[in-house]
C-alpha cells in the first residue's frame, strides 16, 4: 500500500450545448463521479484538489467564484440526481417538505405557494394522486417511484443542467425504460441540458445526443452517438462495444476485456489503455497521450488513430 | 363476481413516520410501558401536590415527634413532626423539575454544540472537542461551591450548574453521531442541492441523530436528580424546609437506625423513579434503532 494522489479526473475538456443529452460512459473507477462532482465544486479540498483552467457556466467561473454564488447555482441552475433513491432521500422528513426545499431555499417560497408547484412537479413525473403522496415518507414508495420523486426534485426548479449520475442502474429493466422515457420527455419540454453518466451502453444508444467515453480518468473519445457506435475510433470504445452480448448469438462466449484498469496513484506515461489493447505500438507507450479531432465532432485519444495508423 | 383481482386500497393511509413507528414498537415494551406508567402518575401526583398533600410541608408538630408510618401519617413523620408522605410529594417536585430542567439545559447545549463540531469538522472540531476535554477533567464539586459562593443558593443556580457539567456527554455522543450521518448519501444531496449549512445541520442531520438522544436524555435524568440528590446531600442544593429527594435522604440517613422510615420511603420513590427512567431509556432505544424492521 502507497500514499501519494490518485488523479481520478486527468485532461478532461469538454462543452455542453443547451438540450443537449450528453452521456458519459466507462466502468467503474473510471472518474466519471469525479468528473461531476468537480462541476459543482462537490470535491473537499483538501484533501482532494480540483484542478483547471476554468468551469464555465452562463458566464461564472464555478472553478474560482464564492462559496455563496456555488451554493446558489447547486440545486437551482445545476441539478443532480443519484443513483440510490433511498439514501438520498431524508428518512425523516415527508416527501412534500423534501420536494419543496429547493423553492424554499433558491426561490424563497413559502410552504403555501410551493404546494401547487410540488403537485404539478409529482404529477409530471407520473405520480399521480399526489396528495396523498406528498404526505407520505421515502420508505413507503418503490425503487421506482424514488426515483421519480428525485427527479422530481431535480427539475423543480427548472435547472439549466441536470447531472443524472446512473439513474438507473438501481432499478429494474422494466422500471429502468420508464424512467428513461420520461426523462427523455422532461428534457425535451424544458429545454435543458443532461448530463448522463452510465455504464450501460444500451442507454446511451437510446437517450444521449453525444458521448464521452472515459476511461483511466481520461476521456478517450467524444462524438455524436451514431458515430460512437457506427465509427468507432477507440479501441477501448470498441472493446465495451463487443463485450455486449448480442441477441442474436446467444450462445456465444462473452468477450471481456483482458486486465484491470491502472492504478491511478501512478503517473502514467502514454496510453492508459496500452496493456489492454488489442492494437497496441510501441509508440503507444511513450506518447503523452492527448484528444484530439480525427472527424467532425469526432475526438479520440487513441494516438494510432490519430497518426492514421490504424483503421477499426 | 371478481371485480378485479388486483386487490386496491379504497383509502390511501396516511404517511407513516419513522416515529410512528418507533411509538408503537415502544408500546409493546412492557417494562418500558410500565416505567412510561410510573413516571406519569409521579408527574400528576407531583403536579397536584398542594392540592392532595394532607399538610402544609412546613407544618410542624414538634409534640408528636418522629412516629412510623398511621393511618393519620401515611409514610410516618420526621423529628419535628413535619409529615413525610407530603414532603416526600414536594420533595418529588423539585426532584422532578431539576431532573428534567436541568437534562433540557444540557441537551440543548450539547446538541447544537456537537452539531456544529462533528458537520464542520478540521480545526474547529478539534479545539471544540478539546475543550470539551478540559471540562471532563474540571472538578464539578467545587465548580458548583464556588457558584453557590458568589451568587445565591437558587433553583435556577442549580440548574445552570448542572446543566453545566451534563452537556458534555451529550456533545461528544451528538458529534459522533453527526459524523457518521454526514456521511450519508442524502446529506450529500442536501449539498448538492445548493442548501445552507445552517439548514442541512438542523433540518437534515440533527432529526436523523435525535434516535440515540433522546435516549440518552431519559439516562441522563436519573443522573442529574443524583446529582441533586448529592448537593441537598451535602448541603448545596435545596435548602429545608423546602424539600427534594436528596434533602429528604440526607436527613433520613442521619436518623437510619432509630426512625428508618425516614430514609426508606425517599429511597425508594427516588430508586423507582431511576429505573422506571431507565427502562423508559432501554424501551426507546430499543424502539428507535432504525435497524429493526419497520413494520
Amino acid at each position: 500500500m502507497h500514499s501519494g494522489t490518485v488523479r481520478a479526473v486527468s485532461d478532461v475538456s469538454f462543452d455542453i450545448d443547451q438540450g443537449e443529452i450528453t452521456g458519459i460512459v466507462g466502468e467503474s473507477g473510471c472518474g466519471k463521479t469525479a468528473l461531476c462532482l468537480s462541476l459543482l465544486r462537490l470535491i473537499p479540498q483538501p484533501p482532494g484538489k480540483i484542478e483547471a483552467t476554468g468551469i464555465f457556466f452562463k458566464g461564472n467561473n464555478l472553478l474560482t467564484c464564492s462559496h455563496e454564488e456555488i451554493r446558489r447555482i447547486r440545486g437551482n441552475r445545476i441539478s443532480m440526481i443519484f443513483q440510490d433513491p433511498l439514501s438520498s432521500l431524508n428518512p425523516y422528513l415527508k416527501v412534500f417538505n423534501q420536494l419543496i426545499e429547493p423553492l424554499q431555499v433558491h426561490r424563497g417560497l413559502s410552504k403555501k405557494q410551493c404546494l401547487p408547484l410540488a403537485q404539478a412537479a409529482l404529477d409530471e413525473v407520473g405520480l399521480g394522486n399526489s396528495a396523498t403522496k406528498l404526505s407520505a415518507y421515502p420508505h413507503e414508495f418503490s425503487g421506482g417511484m424514488r426515483q421519480r420523486i428525485m427527479i422530481a426534485m431535480g427539475l423543480i426548479t427548472q435547472p439549466d443542467i441536470l447531472i443524472a449520475d446512473e439513474p438507473t442502474t438501481a432499478l429494474d429493466v422494466t422500471v429502468q425504460a420508464q424512467i428513461l422515457t420520461l426523462i427523455r420527455s422532461l428534457l425535451r419540454k424544458h429545454g435543458m441540458s443532461v448530463i448522463f453518466i452510465t455504464h450501460n451502453l444500451g442507454i446511451v444508444a437510446h437517450l444521449c445526443n453525444r458521448v464521452l467515453v472515459m476511461y483511466a480518468g481520461r476521456i478517450v473519445e467524444d462524438a455524436p452517438v451514431r458515430d460512437l457506435f457506427y465509427h468507432t475510433r477507440h479501441p477501448y470504445t470498441q472493446a465495451l462495444i463487443k463485450s455486449l452480448p448480442s441477441a442474436q448469438a446467444p450462445d456465444e462466449k462473452l468477450k471481456a476485456i483482458a486486465g484491470l484498469p491502472p492504478d491511478l496513484s501512478r503517473p502514467i506515461i502514454g496510453c492508459s489503455f496500452a496493456d489492454r489493447c488489442e492494437f497496441v505500438k510501441d509508440y503507444c507507450r511513450n506518447t503523452p497521450i492527448e484528444l484530439k479531432e480525427v472527424e467532425k465532432r469526432h475526438a479520440s485519444a487513441c494516438m494510432r488513430i490519430i497518426n492514421g495508423d490504424l483503421l477499426s | 363476481m371478481n371485480t378485479s383481482s388486483i386487490p386496491v386500497m379504497s383509502k390511501i393511509p396516511k404517511g407513516s413516520s419513522l416515529w410512528k413507528a418507533g411509538f408503537r414498537r415502544f408500546l409493546k415494551n412492557p417494562l418500558g410501558l410500565s416505567g412510561c406508567i410510573f413516571l406519569c402518575i409521579l408527574a400528576i401526583l407531583s403536579l397536584l401536590a398542594p392540592w392532595i398533600a394532607p399538610y402544609s410541608y412546613e407544618a410542624q408538630d414538634l409534640s408528636l415527634g418522629a412516629v412510623g408510618p398511621n393511618s393519620s401519617h401515611w409514610l410516618g413523620t420526621d423529628i419535628l413532626g413535619r409529615d413525610l408522605f407530603t414532603r416526600v410529594l414536594y420533595g418529588g417536585r423539585i426532584s422532578l423539575l431539576v431532573g428534567f430542567c436541568a437534562t433540557a439545559v444540557s441537551v440543548l447545549i450539547g446538541v447544537t454544540y456537537g452539531a456544529i463540531a462533528g458537520y464542520r469538522g478540521g480545526i474547529l472540531d478539534t479545539i471544540m472537542m478539546r475543550f470539551v476535554d478540559v471540562m471532563y477533567a474540571f472538578p464539578f464539586t467545587i465548580f458548583v461551591i464556588i457558584l453557590m459562593v458568589f451568587f445565591d443558593r437558587s433553583l435556577v443556580l442549580l440548574f445552570v450548574a448542572i446543566g453545566a457539567v451534563e452537556w458534555l456527554t451529550m456533545a461528544r455522543i451528538v458529534r459522533s453521531q453527526v459524523l457518521s450521518i454526514a456521511k450519508q448519501e442524502f446529506v450529500e444531496a442536501a449539498i448538492i442541492m445548493g442548501l445552507p449549512r445552517r439548514r442541512i445541520i438542523f433540518r437534515h442531520i440533527v432529526p436523523n441523530i435525535l434516535g440515540p438522544v433522546i435516549v440518552y436524555t431519559t439516562l441522563t435524568i436519573p443522573g442529574v436528580m443524583l446529582l441533586e440528590a448529592f448537593l441537598s446531600f451535602l448541603g448545596l442544593g435545596v435548602q429545608p424546609p423546602a424539600s427534594s429527594w436528596g434533602l429528604l435522604i440526607r436527613e433520613g440517613a442521619e436518623s437510619m437506625e432509630e426512625y428508618p422510615w425516614l430514609l426508606v420511603f425517599p429511597g425508594l420513590m427516588l430508586s423507582l423513579t431511576l429505573f422506571s427512567l431507565n427502562f423508559i431509556g432501554d424501551g426507546l432505544r430499543d424502539a428507535l434503532d432504525p435497524r429493526s424492521s419497520l413494520d
